[in-house]
């Protein structure tokens, strides 16, 4: 008689042989002594496993657990909060920039007459001379050549009324964002 | 026991709220300890293996599906941790003289004692079964989980685990036998 090996009697007891294969198993246990007396060695160990039970833990362990959490774990910046305010704010700057830029005016220069302008202004740096005596602070200022430069401007229309307006909107602004980012929340590091 | 549903919980520790994970370590420090504490057999190793299961645990908490339960989630965390553990041949103490009291303790004093031994005897047998072996009887007796299940875990191949679990139950039982015999000369 071919006996069952360790594998079917392990898988028999574990319950994770298909219905066929356990009817065979039962049919040759019936008869088959040395077989059944394996399997009853076996059964003997899933009992005695069941017989260790939990024990009780003698003090909390969530305070060092607490504290270890703070010094170990990394701060992670980019959290889904962050990363909402970082596309506010992007959205916000977008829109403020996209109604400044229609009002920004470049002056019309060539870029011909830009290179020459800053290739003289080179030019003349370098005839820079200073000789004065050593008591005395160089004015470097009016030693430097004139740069024919024009500022881009913007021509808002605007009235005083208008810049007060958006001056106190952005201090109440910048006071409400500070007061979100800054208030009493539960930490975020992780 | 916290009122506030686990779901709730896991899903304000997984964006970062440290009172809901202590509430977390609060509900399972039991559980886990128990993991840990097979393991090694003593206290001091167990609840420092607890401890480290619960911070990697808040480590990886954004890989946790919040709608499943959290016990198993810990659990098998907690069995990596230990086999982290001792392949890393950190020392760790021996088995407990005295054992913790029983969560819940049977009543007779008799009936205690003997129940004692027989839970010592078999926690000095698991302690003693090779790592790889521990992992698998704790997973598969106490955690309950499947041949599946385990290989997942422990990341290694089903007919792997099978094998390793049919050895330790092997080894335990030759084991048992041997002391049976021990005792009765």
């Amino acid at each position: 008689m071919k006996h069952l090996t360790d594998n079917t009697l392990n898988e028999y007891l574990d319950h994770t042989s298909d219905e066929r294969s356990r009817k065979s198993v039962k049919d040759h246990l019936n008869g088959c002594d040395a077989c059944q007396t394996k399997l009853e060695e076996l059964g003997k160990i899933f009992a005695e496993l069941q017989i260790v039970p939990e024990v009780a833990l003698k003090h909390d362990l969530t305070p060092g657990i607490m504290t270890r959490l703070n010094l170990e774990t990394p701060v992670r910046i980019w959290t889904r909060t962050f990363a909402a305010q970082a596309g506010v704010a992007s959205g916000v700057l977008y829109w403020l920039a996209s109604q400044l830029i229609p009002f920004v005016k470049i002056p019309q220069v060539s870029l011909s007459k830009a290179v020459f302008e800053l290739q003289s202004w080179f030019a003349q740096l370098l005839t820079i001379q200073v000789s004065l005596p050593t008591w005395q602070i160089p004015d470097i200022a009016s030693l430097l050549p004139k740069f024919n430069y024009q500022a881009p401007t913007i021509n808002l229309p605007f009235s005083t009324v208008h810049v007060i307006s958006l001056t106190v909107t952005v201090i109440f602004l910048w006071v409400v964002a500070n007061f979100i980012l800054l208030r009493s929340r539960p930490q975020v590091q992780r | 026991m916290s009122s506030v549903p686990e779901g709730d919980l896991a899903r304000r520790a997984a964006s970062g709220d440290q009172e809901a994970f202590a509430e977390i370590v609060r509900l399972h420090q039991q559980a886990v300890f128990n993991v840990a504490y097979r393991y090694f057999g003593n206290v001091k190793d167990a609840e420092d293996a607890a401890q480290d299961a619960f911070v990697r645990a808040y480590q990886f908490f954004d890989r946790f599906d919040v709608n499943r339960p959290l016990a198993p989630w810990l659990k098998r965390i907690t069995v990596n941790v230990c086999l982290n553990i001792i392949n890393a041949d950190k020392p760790t103490a021996s088995l407990d003289d005295d054992l913790p009291p029983p969560k819940d303790p049977k009543p007779g004093p008799e009936a205690q004692t003997a129940t004692r031994q027989r839970e010592r005897r078999m926690r000095a047998e698991i302690v003693g079964l090779p790592p790889r072996y521990r992992a698998v009887i704790e997973l598969r007796h106490f955690q309950e989980l499947s041949y599946t299940e385990i290989a997942s875990a422990l990341k290694r191949s089903q007919s792997d685990i099978k094998s390793d679990l049919f050895r330790a139950r092997k080894l335990l039982a030759e084991r048992l036998i041997d002391l049976k015999h021990e005792t009765s000369d």
